[in-house]
């Protein structure tokens, strides 16, 4: 296959990218410079080779433990659990929370054949025995995030001395954390409640 | 908020003086504001290839042979309104033959003045699109009711005749055009069952079921609720309109949920305990089935003959052609007040030959309800030039070829 073509089939192989973008965004590389080019495989190359999911949260991190994890700063009594890693990035742009994270690597969904045994469940509850005194669950406001929280409810609830709280109704009808805004997702870690 | 054109299907029900008192007949001498759809251009619509039309405020009846697209005419009228064909046909098939894209563009006055909406849909990619004013509105429900339209066709047989599912989908689309949060709720149960459906085809633990239950219950008791309250405030409208239009008995109309006996108005707590009664009773048969056997998605809407010392019968089954055609209409009928009483407004109605197969008392008797009280623009359809002077006769346009004639 010609280098270009590959290069538009390998675009239009991202979400939300159509053939037509992938052509645009072909062409704009082939016109920038080549030291811009090779600046954006090389970051490619490296997200391919030094990412890898830390060994105790799950973030996409490349130091593990990653830089939440490894900080001596950050609240540990307090873990947030989130859907997925992109999650993470909203909530610390939102400015506030100072505790530790927990990625699940998705939502239940017997649909699509994900139950517990399918998420970073068992890993969780591991963390959970050491001085954890808080877990913020804030999976997504769909139905199966709702379910996630629930049924984490379910098998936290429980173990002695932790309290299981679920972020506040903020957020948009169906929105996502991630599409959320900074200050929403701020009212929504303050107004927090106990499950 | 930026589509200010119609704030007025916005108001809040306390405003206007909706259900408070079922029982007292409505009030029907105060003029009420209509909406009226002035102009209608249509391309690549079903049969039309393009189509522009400026239509009377009264209304206009459309005759033409059958096959000659009336009915196409008065899908696409309706399509304004829910974004939907009223026939239940797929958006493809709503494509002329051999076209990609339709478009129908309406242009409506209402209290609030004048406001353009348009929607088109392209069969390729699959995308639809609905403007109002010129402008693309992010999610359909945003315009959802921009044109309020109540159809009465011969149809509609089928929602009295046919499987509860017919039911269901009228309740749906009308709470979800007057009932703020239905529609939400009810794509929240929708999603809350499949899922529980899988939980329950994978042999789920007791554990792994629970929280899909939790949904279900959440969402499904928010939607039978409004439901069970709709017919409980509209019952007697149902059965005065049964009543003048077969001009004998009147007619029951009951909410009858899968989680209990026919359910009047209840709270949402006692709603609930119900539902999770109702749920752990059939856990063992729905882990047969693997399938989710309580809920909204398994009710129906009971209609039935109140004669006087007979037990009330299931017009859906014991019914007449005529009686079932009967209540249909009043259904319609209900349909139009739910959402006057709601928007404050007159939908525009569209009649599809429904005169056709009424007897010259039940045509008499659905004409006068349809001039009593309610000024609502007509466009009517008729396979030949109607006897029937609705809106003290409306101006005649034939139809046929794809093409309007005055
Ligand atoms: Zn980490």
């Amino acid at each position: 296959m010609p280098a270009i073509d590959e290069l538009i089939t390998e675009f239009s192989r991202l979400p939300g990218i159509g053939r037509k973008t992938a052509q645009r965004l072909t062409y704009h590389l082939l016109k920038s410079s080549p030291t811009e080019t090779r600046r954006l495989a090389g970051a490619l190359v490296r997200v391919a080779d030094e990412v890898k999911s830390c060994s105790r949260c799950a973030n996409l991190s490349d130091q593990d433990p990653c830089e939440y994890c490894g900080d001596e700063r950050r609240a540990s009594e307090q873990v947030c659990v989130v859907e997925e890693a992109s999650d993470i990035a909203a909530i610390e742009n939102s400015g506030n929370y100072r505790g530790l994270y927990h990625v699940l690597g998705g939502r239940l969904s017997p649909l699509d054949g994900i139950g517990p045994e399918q998420l970073n469940i068992s890993e969780l509850l591991a963390r959970l025995r050491d001085g954890v005194r808080e877990l913020i669950v804030a999976t997504n406001p769909s139905v199966e995030g709702e379910a996630t929280a629930t049924y984490l409810h379910r098998i936290v609830s429980p173990l002695e001395n932790i309290r299981v709280t679920r972020l506040a109704r903020g957020l948009p009808v169906g929105g996502d954390l991630e599409y959320a805004d900074g200050v929403t997702i701020a009212e929504a870690f303050a107004g927090r409640r106990e499950m | 908020m930026q589509h200010k054109g119609f704030r007025y299907i916005l108001k809040s029900p306390e405003v206007l003086s909706q259900s408070d008192h079922p029982d007292e007949p409505r009030e029907v001498d105060s003029p009420t504001e209509r909406v009226i759809l002035k102009a209608l251009r249509l391309r690549h619509f079903r049969n039309f290839a393009d189509l522009a039309c400026e239509f009377p405020p009264s209304g206009v009846a459309i005759v033409g042979p059958n096959g000659s697209g009336k009915t196409n005419l008065l899908e696409a009228i309706y399509y304004l309104g829910i974004f939907r064909s009223f026939r239940g046909a797929p958006d493809a098939e709503l494509v002329r033959l051999g076209d990609d894209t339709f478009r129908i563009e309406g242009t409506v006055e209402g209290p609030d003045g004048e406001r353009s909406i348009a929607a088109a849909y392209q069969k390729s990619t699959r995308r639809k699109k609905v403007e109002v004013n010129g402008v693309e509105v992010e999610r359909l429900s945003d315009a959802l009711g921009a044109v309020g339209v109540v159809a009465l066709s011969l149809a509609d047989v089928e929602l009295v005749s046919g499987p509860p599912a017919a039911r269901r989908r009228f309740l749906d689309i009308l709470l979800s055009l007057v009932r703020p949060g239905y529609l939400a709720a009810l794509q929240r149960c929708r999603v809350a069952v499949a899922q529980r459906n899988g939980a329950l085809r994978s042999a789920a633990t007791a554990g792994e079921l629970q929280p899909w239950t939790d949904e279900l219950v959440n969402a499904g008791t928010s939607v039978m609720r409004e439901r069970a309250e709709w017919a409980v405030e509209r019952a007697d409208g149902f059965s005065r309109y049964h009543e003048s239009i077969s001009g004998g008995p009147g007619a029951r109309l009951e909410y009858r949920s899968s989680v209990g006996p026919p359910a009047s108005v209840a709270d949402e707590s006692t709603w609930q305990a119900r539902f999770r009664e109702a749920l752990a009773s059939a856990e063992e048969r729905e882990r047969q089935q693997g399938r989710t056997l309580v809920g909204p998605h398994r009710d129906d809407l009971d209609l039935s003959s109140a004669v006087a010392d007979e037990e009330d019968r299931a017009i859906r089954r014991f019914g007449s052609g005529g009686q079932q055609r009967t209540a249909a209409l009043a259904l319609r009928l209900i349909e139009a007040d739910t959402l006057r009483d709601r928007a404050g407004v007159e939908p525009v109605y569209l009649l599809d030959d429904v005169f056709a197969e009424l007897d010259r008392e039940r045509s008499g008797s659905l004409l006068s309800l349809l001039e009593d009280g309610r000024s609502g623009q007509a466009v009517l359809t008729a396979p030949k030039p109607a006897d029937i002077a609705l809106r003290g006769g409306l101006e005649e346009w034939s139809i046929g070829g794809g093409r309007l004639e005055r």
